[in-house]
């Protein structure tokens, strides 16, 4: 196999020849071509499950060759195309740094309500392993029930842990590529088969971790290429009868990264584990780089293409909370994260979650840990405790358990073999029917065992798995697809700005600005005759609606400084409001046609301004002020003095607003288009000007 | 003899609900909030059982999997096994531990003649005999 005669096979072999390849589709699957066999991954019209079926007669070497010849976007369509379940999903990390349980409570709570299918904890001091696992699971049984949760620990610990019904799924169950890092690693394959079968029999879902990277990292990669090592690894996987696998570079992902290409080898061994018909935690994980921008490509690809689980460990708490490392995307990430899944209609498994919901849920969380810890007799927490957790975002913030407090709390779970019986009676006696009842909805999966097989979690109370949720991409309008209901949900981001925010916020300006100004109309604005004058057109919103420039100038300041130097040239500025447009070139070559001396000035309320003339075509101005989110009273003022210099006949320096590169578009053009809506709103065709007779009522900015 | 489970049949717990029994005999519905909450309910009745693994065993095989049914039929014969010996016997698997190819046949043994796991002990004797050629029983610690 792989050039390998069979009696020089190494333990990764021999596992592999016996327990991976199937004898009748080898012969077939091995004489194929290998860039026949990668068009098939890309080609919407080859069915999933015939590629699964060549794949169980594939040596890695085979495998690797196979998706080596694939470009990185071609990776993520086969990923797409390949993955086992239809429903994309995500899994969190709830940790905290003084691995506190009344935070792990909340945050696991959290995480529930975001919508993470699992979390996963670990802890900063091993002894409080059992003290996180009640915690989480308590957490996790607020709000709704169905969120898988692991408590990542030593083997024979996690299994105990897990026996006592508070754990529901394990991940921790490592396989590498070269025997010489297995045995390092203290395992076998046969070990981690065992595992495996271990696991099952206790009802407990698992998957094993892997990843390029970690056989560099322990010292032992052969001089094998990182993919094949992988390949290898996945065979394995199979052939032990692993329902799935957490892989992509998961603690080698920061190593993997700094080598050429190593991202997209990342992307492809991902794709080999769906295309093994493994679940796939897709790693992104640990965080492999300090670039953001290298953050936000590095999840990109599999948001588009979804996975089984998108990230094998989503921050959800805060960077330095994370007992795992920083993930990829941690708590500061959320909301970048809940607004690229807007911005592609692409489903990453979370929804937005609105603030008040979360500060109800942490409360209950907290509350609902703090009874069962009472009920037992492990501990009791005062109420600053509680409440300085409840409206943390980090551990830095809380005054609740250190390390020491939760040692104690967390020997006596164990040495009182306290299980989750205890917990759901606890819970009942003290008013948490519901978490009782969650917590025991999610312990009974174990009964049918139904959420071992492939892909497995659980939605709206209801197993869903590569079983009843088959991945069927084949081509446009098949597979996955947002929902409308979905899609709504993923939209609902918070601080949504609208024209009734923009309405509101314009509200609060409006009796500042009622201090300071008066526009009274006089009557229908005429051709000017004096040459001493300058027309000063406004918008048809201007001090009606809308009362500030982007730049959060007040308009009455804003005039009054055009107006000011204007006069201190001598000249007479008229305002003019016009309705028949709230085009800036419009108003200003509106304002210049009325202007006795033929120099006008237009300006919208947001504080977009130009100087026109009347002799000049309506977009060629002699000067624009087109960034108005920068432009300062300063620079108004210039505006209103060279407009008087130009009806003087002098060529003054036009004003220049310095601009630093700032994306002004994406910070404001939604707030001017909706600005913008408003003013077009109150233009009405061939509506005459006005003229404006305004005052100054003495209160100074 | 009753016909094989197909992929129509999952969620057993949903749709064939009658088949799921825990050790005790307790059906999913006689698994309740009261129930606990009235001491009736142990760890024990939260177990899976050999039959239900052999279910989930044949779907996975309907569903094209066949090294998945494989280990949940190996998990089968581990489900009446105690934990010590489970733990126990995982020791003895991880390299080093068994300093012979005699000390692994014996806990594959003890699978076969004790707890009727005869997959199992099987899946040990590979194991051993992998070992043996490899060099794995060796001095680790």
């Amino acid at each position: 196999m792989d050039g390998v005669l069979a009696h020089d096979f190494d333990m990764i072999d021999e596992f592999i020849a016996r327990h991976h390849l199937d004898p009748e589709i080898a012969p077939e699957a091995m004489a194929m071509d290998s860039g026949e066999v990668a068009r098939m991954l890309v080609d919407m019209n080859v069915p999933r499950e015939q590629l699964v079926r060549l794949a169980h007669g594939m040596t890695p070497a085979k495998l690797a060759d196979v998706v080596s010849r694939l470009n990185a976007l071609e990776i993520s369509f086969a990923y797409s195309k390949m993955r086992a379940r239809k429903t994309p999903g995500n899994q969190a990390h709830v940790t905290n740094a003084k691995d506190d349980p009344l935070q792990l409570a909340a945050d696991a709570a959290t995480a529930v309500a975001f919508g993470f299918d699992e979390i996963e904890t670990t802890m900063r001091v091993s002894r409080n392993a059992w003290s996180n696992a009640v915690a989480c699971a308590v957490g996790a049984a607020v709000g709704r029930w169905g969120t898988l949760f692991q408590c990542s620990s030593e083997e024979a610990e996690e299994l105990r842990i897990g026996m006592a019904g508070f754990t529901s799924y394990a991940e921790t169950v490592s396989v590498y590529g070269t025997e010489k890092t297995f045995v390092d690693g203290d395992d076998t394959p046969w070990s981690k088969a065992f595992l495996a079968a271990a696991y099952a029999s206790r009802g407990i879902k698992m998957r094993c971790t892997s990843g390029a990277g970690s056989e560099l990292l322990m010292g032992f990669h052969e001089s094998k290429s990182l993919l094949y090592l992988e390949a290898r690894c996945l065979c394995l996987q199979r052939g032990m009868g692993a329902q799935g696998t957490q892989n992509g570079g998961i603690d080698g992902a920061p190593l993997t990264a700094t080598v050429p290409g190593g991202i997209r080898e990342l992307m492809a061994e991902n794709l080999l584990a769906v295309w093994l018909d493994l679940e796939c935690a897709s790693g992104n994980d640990a965080r492999s780089t300090e670039s953001e921008i290298r953050v936000g490509a590095k999840i990109l690809p599999f948001l588009i293409s979804g996975s089984d689980l998108i990230c094998s460990g989503f921050g959800s708490i805060l960077a330095y909370d994370n007992s795992f490392n920083p993930s990829l995307i941690n708590g500061e990430e959320m909301e970048d994260f809940l607004v690229l899944q807007r911005d592609f209609e692409a489903d990453g498994g979370l929804t937005p979650l609105p603030e008040e919901r979360a500060l109800d849920l942490r409360s209950r969380a907290v509350e609902a840990i703090s009874a069962v810890f009472e009920e037992l007799g492990l501990s009791t927490p005062t109420s600053d405790m509680k409440q300085s957790v409840v409206v943390a975002s980090g551990s830095d913030e809380t005054r609740s358990y250190t390390p020491r407090d939760v040692a104690k709390i967390s020997e006596a779970i164990k040495e009182r073999e306290i299980t989750v019986i205890e917990v759901i009676m606890a819970l009942v006696k003290r008013g948490f029917a519901d978490e009782a009842q969650n917590l025991l909805s999610l312990v009974k999966l174990r009964v049918s065992g139904d959420y071992l097989q492939t892909s497995a979690m659980v939605r709206k109370c209801k197993v869903v798995s590569a079983v009843n949720d088959p991945n069927t991409y084949l081509g446009p309008g098949t597979g996955y697809r947002v929902s409308e209901e979905r899609r709504l949900e993923l939209n609902s981001i918070r601080d949504v700005l609208d024209q009734k925010e923009v309405l509101r916020q314009e509200a609060l300006h409006e009796k500042d600005e009622a201090k300071r100004i008066q526009y009274r109309v006089k009557g229908p604005a005429g051709q000017g005759t004096d040459k001493k004058e300058v027309v000063i057109g406004i918008s048809p919103a201007f001090g009606l609606n809308l009362f500030q420039t982007t730049a959060g100038h007040r308009l009455s300041d804003v005039l009054k400084g055009m107006i000011d130097a204007i006069e201190k040239r001598g000249l007479k500025p008229r305002i003019v409001r016009f309705r028949h447009t709230a085009d800036t070139s419009f108003l200003g070559i509106s304002a210049a046609t009325l202007s006795g001396s033929g120099i006008g000035i237009g300006i919208q309320a947001k504080g977009t301004a130009v100087i026109h003339s009347r002799d000049r075509l309506p977009h060629n101005n002699l000067e624009l002020f087109s960034n108005a989110p920068i432009t300062r009273l300063e620079h108004y003022k210039g505006f209103g003095a060279n407009a008087a210099a130009y009806a003087l006949g002098e060529m003054p320096e036009p004003v220049v607003v310095p601009t630093r590169g700032e994306a002004m578009g994406s910070r404001y053009h939604a707030r001017v288009a909706l600005i913008y809506a408003i003013e077009t709103g109150l233009t009405a065709e061939g509506a005459a000007p006005e003229d404006i007779e305004v005052k100054f009522t003495g209160v100074k900015s | 003899m009753t016909a094989k489970l197909t992929v129509a049949d999952y969620p057993l717990a949903e749709t064939r609900s009658d088949r799921i029994k825990g050790k005790r005999g307790k059906s999913l519905d006689d698994i309740t909030l009261d129930s606990v909450v009235a001491g009736r309910v142990t760890m024990e009745d939260l177990r899976i059982t050999p039959q239900a693994l052999a279910d989930q065993a044949e779907i996975s095989r309907a569903a094209g999997r066949p090294t998945l049914a494989l280990n949940f039929e190996r998990a089968a014969e581990l489900v009446g096994v105690p934990q010590d010996f489970i733990m126990s016997s995982y020791e003895m698997l991880r390299p080093g531990r068994a300093k012979s190819r005699e000390q692994l046949l014996e806990v594959a043994n003890t699978f076969r003649q004790v707890y009727k796991a005869e997959r199992m002990a099987k899946f040990i004797e590979e194991a051993a005999d992998t070992y043996e050629r490899r060099g794995l029983f060796t001095y680790r610690f």
